[in-house]
């Protein structure tokens, strides 16, 4: 079981992504280095959680875990469901979230509807794009760095709970907003 | 002859057609071999007529095994058109009820797929009484109901068939393509269905075979090479030919969008029998394809047929003019069918397989029919809606935005979960570009929905309050697409009130997140003189406070011209209030006073700038501005090292965004001033000096402000 608070934060943010193989995490990887982020950043890639136990002792503090999820294999989604079961809860406050690959090809084996409520479930935030695309690879990094940089408090203005309150539960936030 | 040319295609075929008596399957070569060449050539370039029509007769006979007929049936794909003689066979082959079930759905399908591509469907519709004993067949039923859908012409909706499917309907319960089919009859003959039609359906026929019909496409684009003269007016396109090729160069636009041509064999070959003069006679229309000009649409304004091919409004102009005046319930109905099924098509369906271009045109050309129509579609906004929830954020951003904007007015709570909810999703992880996009965006779309949609509303609502009965006479005239009993009951004034906020929330995120962004900041503040100048522009009867805490935290900017702007927004709100109460005391306004719950807001926001920028009381808790929550902090815990009064830290001449100002007021020196704590003596000249460099709004502002309450403060 992986924990956001279980060690002590260190100068280094560190992001683990998670995808069976060929889903394009080290591309995705290596297009997060390439953006222009103003804070030293430490990728890891995992095909799936949980990770091994003896390697714990030397692993960072995970900031955030992201999750890739290629929509045309169907192991990817299972994949991407068992693990979610070896990750703290307290990653679903706005230090998690769903890439989704493909989402343009029309064999999907997995309905977007699947993903979406899964999403929903544990207040996840969904990026679409296609990994194999350049552009939109580097599009899907840039969103990750700027999410990262904000749920790794690296922000004054705000932290990961700003993140599940904007992109989640806005709706319910101008619902009380609007009732007082 | 063709044998001499040794086509292995040619073989296989005249294999298959001189067979008598049913083949053997297993172990058959000759057989497996000549089915191997067909379905080469069919998914490759498709086939020609001629073999389609002896393909037909074989598939369709029941005599060979079912897995061949079936087969060959999926392989009928044409590669320039398909003959109606072949599409009559087939029907013909049905009647005999030879071929086993399965083998005449699969027909019906196959009919279906191919619709667009058969060269004349006169004698096919001729058939239509026959088709429609066929709804009997509860395993064909889906399959008819659209092939009906297609051929269904006013005088084929009679009574007796009306009453058969509405028997058909409650014997099987609701089924979405019994709705569709009893939708266009009700819009031909609505006297003829009293009945309310359920609209609840998404798409009428899910059971349409979307594979195989893309599939037929992709081959029809791939047969028929790209090059055509591009300036193919109408008229040359009427020009008798000999040759069937024009049919076929009208289809390879295709490839270039997927807008289809008007094009119609019957009528051309009426035009080239008898001339425009004869077809008038006979029924009193005047087919689209014969209308070139506009002068010729003024002369035949009253009798044009729609084509065919409703997408093609698209494209020409003049259709986009027959459409928008015509009151023709059944053409903005089928133009409503083939953009939801064009659209899912591209947009969510099948994306990759159609291209980035295709797509992009496709949107362009919706883009430009919205903004020559000035009217949402309701099919748009519904895919739209599911679109976005997987949208990258990235293709074909400017366009999506651009239609996002023509929205229709929906129940708020409907349109917040639908598209904005989506589209704040995307907001809030995406770069400071795309916010400012999507407020401008948002800013647009408040434009639209008041000074457009609002109308349209508002003639819906009258339409409908106003009675059935005598409904011929006052029909909505602005409105193309609408619904009997079909809009929701709501009012505009509580739709602009939330989406007022709902925007002012996204932009009090955007600023906390991206650190006070100048190209956010006008963004914001343009969204904020939209909202105040709605009454103004718009003849609204309402005004619409943003909260105040947006006020505020665009007070804190260090950009001197968003503090301007500022100023003059909130003016401007002081001057829509003073004049809606000054109709209100007239009776202009018709008892409506809900924009004055905002009132005492609206003084404390002023007030609470007024304090800081020009009475040097920033932090002052007073009566009117204990509830300033957003400026209440004392005083007390600032460093006193900091040697300025906290309480003038915000006011004009010491404020951060103006601070250059000040320095160079001070350099110029026209008042023996050493110090900006000096310019208290003279305020109004450095008001005046702001104004000279274009930073009108904050002079505006306290002029508006100050010489007014100033007797009523000194009382």
């Amino acid at each position: 079981m992986i924990h956001p608070f279980n060690k002590k934060p260190e100068k280094k943010t560190a992001i683990l992504i998670v995808g069976s193989e060929g889903v394009g995490k080290h591309a995705l990887a290596l297009d997060m280095l390439k953006t222009e982020h103003p804070f030293e950043l430490n990728i890891r890639t995992a095909g799936c959680l949980p990770l091994p136990a003896e390697k714990a002792a030397d692993r960072p503090r995970l900031d955030f875990i992201c999750f890739v999820i290629d929509i045309t294999k169907p192991d990817s989604f299972k994949i991407v469901k068992e693990s979610l079961q070896h990750m703290d809860i307290s990653y679903c406050l706005g230090k998690a979230c769903l890439v989704v690959s493909k989402v343009k090809n029309s064999h999907r084996s997995t309905p977007l509807e699947s993903i979406h409520d899964l999403a929903n479930r544990l207040s996840l935030q969904v990026v679409f794009g296609d990994l194999e695309d350049e552009t939109e690879r580097l599009h899907v990094a840039r969103r990750l760095v700027s999410t990262l940089h904000l749920s790794a408090g690296l922000q004054c203005s705000g932290s990961a709970p700003t993140l599940v309150n904007c992109v989640i539960d806005f709706a319910v936030q101008t619902d009380i907003h609007t009732a007082e | 002859m063709s044998l001499k040319k040794k086509n292995p295609l040619n073989d296989a075929v005249c294999y298959l057609v001189s067979a008598d008596s049913k083949l053997k399957i297993k172990g058959n070569e000759a057989l497996h071999k000549s089915l191997e060449v067909i379905e080469r050539t069919a998914t490759s370039s498709g086939l020609s007529p001629e073999q389609i029509l002896q393909l037909v007769d074989v598939a369709a006979s029941g005599k060979q095994a079912e897995t061949v007929s079936k087969k060959l049936i999926k392989l009928l794909i044409p590669a320039t058109k398909v003959p109606e003689v072949a599409v009559l066979k087939a029907i013909s082959w049905i009647c005999t009820n030879r071929p086993s079930m399965t083998i005449q759905c699969l027909l019906v399908r196959w009919i279906i797929v191919v619709y667009d591509y058969i060269d004349g469907r006169d004698r096919l519709h001729g058939l239509y009484g026959l088709l429609f004993r066929f709804l009997h067949f509860h395993s064909m039923l889906p399959y008819m109901c659209q092939l009906l859908y297609f051929l269904t012409r006013r005088e084929d909706v009679k009574l007796y068939r009306v009453r058969q499917l509405l028997e058909l309907q409650k014997n099987l319960g609701s089924q979405p393509y019994l709705t569709g089919l009893l939708l266009i009859y009700k819009h031909y003959q609505p006297g003829l269905l009293s009945v309310v039609i359920n609209r609840k359906y998404k798409s009428f026929f899910p059971t349409y075979d979307r594979k195989w019909s893309a599939m037929v496409r992709l081959i029809q684009e791939k047969s028929n090479p790209l090059e055509r003269s591009q300036n193919d007016t109408v008229l040359e396109r009427l020009q008798p030919k000999l040759d069937t090729s024009s049919m076929a160069a009208a289809r390879k636009r295709r490839k270039l969008d997927s807008i289809p041509d008007i094009q119609s064999s019957a009528s051309m070959a009426d035009f080239v029998k008898g001339g425009l003069s004869k077809l008038n006679l006979l029924d009193g229309t005047v087919p689209f394809i014969h209308i070139s000009t506009f002068g010729k649409l003024l002369e035949s304004i009253d009798k044009i047929e729609f084509p065919n091919q409703m997408g093609a409004v698209l494209k020409s102009r003049l259709l986009q003019h027959v459409i928008s005046y015509s009151s023709d319930k059944v053409a903005d109905t089928r133009f409503q069918f083939w953009l939801q099924a064009t659209l899912h098509e591209v947009l969510l369906d099948y994306p990759l397989e159609n291209g980035p271009e295709y797509t992009t045109r496709l949107l362009r050309s919706l883009k430009s029919f919205l903004d020559f129509l000035q009217e949402g579609i309701p099919v748009l906004d519904a895919v739209l809606s599911s679109y976005i929830c997987q949208w990258n954020g990235l293709d074909n951003r400017c366009l999506i935005f651009k239609l996002l904007t023509r929205c229709r007015l929906h129940q708020f709570s409907d349109f917040r979960e639908s598209i904005l909810n989506p589209l704040g999703k995307l907001f809030f992880t995406s770069s400071v570009y795309f916010k400012c996009q999507t407020i401008q965006a948002l800013t647009d779309m408040l434009q639209n929905q008041v000074a457009v949609e609002r109308l349209h509303h508002e003639e819906l609502e009258s339409y409908q309050t106003s009675g059935q009965s005598e409904s011929n006479k006052n029909k909505p005239m602005s409105v193309l697409f609408w619904e009997e009993d079909g809009e929701e009951d709501f009012k505009t004034v509580d739709f602009v009130r939330e989406f007022v906020q709902f925007v002012s929330q996204l932009c009090l995120v955007a600023l906390q997140c991206g650190k006070s962004h100048p190209l956010l900041e006008h963004c914001i503040l343009n969204f904020l003189e939209m909202a105040s100048v709605l009454h103004k522009c718009y003849q609204v009867p309402f005004v619409v406070f943003p909260p105040a805490s947006l006020f505020v935290w665009l007070l804190f900017s260090s950009n001197p011209y968003t503090v301007s702007r500022l100023c003059s927004v909130i003016s401007r709100f002081k001057f829509v209030f003073q004049s809606l109460k000054i109709q209100q005391s007239t009776g202009q306004l018709g008892g409506r006073n809900d924009s004055f719950e905002s009132v005492t807001e609206v003084n404390k926001t002023i007030l609470c700038l007024i304090n800081a920028l020009w009475r040097c009381k920033a932090f002052d808790h007073s009566e009117e501005t204990r509830q300033m929550e957003e400026l209440s902090f004392s005083p007390e815990l600032v460093d006193p090292r900091i040697g300025v009064d906290c309480d003038a830290m915000l006011s004009a001449y010491h404020h951060q965004a103006f601070s250059c100002f000040t320095y160079k007021f001070i350099k110029e020196n026209t008042f023996g001033i050493k110090h900006p704590t000096e310019i208290k003596v003279c305020k109004r000249e450095f008001l005046g000096y702001l104004e000279r460099h274009s930073l009108k709004g904050l002079n505006e502002f306290v002029n508006s402000v100050i010489i007014r309450t100033k007797p009523s403060t000194t009382k």
